[in-house]
């Protein structure tokens, strides 16, 4: 499980996965080109006639077949190849698509006035330090909240001597109160 | 692996962690899928029609030298053949290539301008835009999170503003008192 939150370092999207990605495209690839030639291979193995009229005709004819040949072969490679690719780069994509959709709940989340929670990514998730980043921003403001409101009960507390020192401690913790917002713009 | 922490930001955030998400955003992943399937067309197009052009002749040539020794097709054109599909495998892998290292490289610059935007966030900037407009579902997030920073500002400004009115503005005891706790409240549904 990959935290929004830890010392390791993490770049948006780490070396190892792109490799990954690009060697799974090396591997789908290259056994694409080696399929579509062992298909021609086959096609173009078959012996001529042993005469010379027989091979003028035979060529003649292939010649004349190669344009529909060459299409279905072509219609199959892009057709498996591409399904193939589109396979490997919606898993590859899922890795970054997933947490962009944890980030979009964890937002609503936030906005929701419902108790916030940290954005954990899965083992292997890619945009780890945006996990991290917002993680950080959320405990930031937490802080915050907590040394604005530190400011006013501390000031409440002091409510028990009597009222004019009350009002003026309250003054006290708004003037600091103000000063602590005046941070965010 | 990274662990955060059992208190970190909820108690309860181990236990979500160990939640998976299934999820499949048709939108991003469909447009890379299209992306990579365009290239591999254009090198099938490309191939098909370099190859058809070379072997046409080349088949027309041989069959006019029929009275040399020809076992097979594969004996007048598997070299072209070879070199075609070695050129098709090479070109599209370049290409996907090329596709992969941009979508990665746009994916990025639009992730850390969000994480920036993060940070700069902690700095107490929350009115710069994030501008992480290079791929739609990031700049979209980027876009929840300028709305989300905006919302969070103007709480913040309305609640200074509240400190500031209860601060200079002379008012009865539990006008105060009430607009206090008003005012406590706001704070504690910043973040809770």
């Amino acid at each position: 499980m990959n935290s929004g939150m830890g010392s390791r370092k993490h770049s948006v999207a780490e070396t190892g996965y792109t490799a990954r990605i690009a060697t799974q495209l090396l591997l789908v690839i290259g056994a694409g080109g080696g399929f579509l030639y062992v298909a021609f291979y086959l096609i173009f193995i078959r012996p001529l006639p042993g005469t010379y009229s027989g091979v003028y005709f035979a060529l003649r004819n292939l010649s004349a077949f190669l344009a529909p040949i060459l299409a279905f072969s072509m219609l199959a490679y892009v057709l498996v190849l591409s399904v193939a690719i589109a396979l490997i780069s919606s898993y590859a994509v899922h890795k970054i698509a997933g947490p962009l959709y944890r980030m979009e709940r964890a937002l609503e989340n936030y906005e929701s006035g419902h108790g916030v929670k940290a954005v954990f990514l899965r083992e292997g998730d890619q945009l780890v330090p945006l996990a991290r980043s917002y993680n950080e921003f959320v405990t930031r403001l937490r802080d915050d909240r907590k040394e604005w409101l530190a400011a006013m009960e501390h000031a409440e507390r002091l409510c028990l001597q009597d009222a004019a020192t009350c009002r003026a401690e309250m003054g006290g913790a708004l003037s600091r109160l103000s000063e602590l917002l005046s941070r965010y713009r | 692996m990274l662990r955060v922490p059992r208190d970190a930001m909820s108690p309860r955030a181990p236990r979500h962690a160990a939640r998976r998400t299934v999820f499949v955003n048709p939108r991003f992943q469909g447009g890379v899928a299209l992306c990579f399937a365009a290239v591999v067309c254009a090198g099938a197009v490309l191939f098909a029609l370099s190859f058809h052009n070379y072997s046409k002749s080349a088949l027309r040539i041989a069959s006019i030298k029929g009275h040399y020794h020809f076992l097979t097709p594969y004996d007048i054109i598997g070299g072209a053949l070879g070199r075609h599909v070695a050129a098709l495998s090479v070109g599209v892998l370049a290409a996907s290539l090329l596709v992969l290292i941009l979508l990665v490289r746009r994916i990025r610059r639009g992730a850390e301008r969000l994480v920036e935007t993060f940070r700069i966030s902690m700095d107490g900037d929350l009115s710069s835009p994030a501008n992480a407009g290079e791929l739609r579902d990031i700049a979209d997030l980027g876009k929840k999170i300028d709305a989300a920073r905006g919302r969070t500002l103007s709480k913040i400004r309305e609640i200074a503003a509240e400190a500031e009115f209860l601060r200079n503005e002379p008012l009865s005891d539990d006008e105060f008192a009430r607009r206090w706790d008003g005012m406590k409240a706001a704070i504690r549904r910043l973040a809770p």
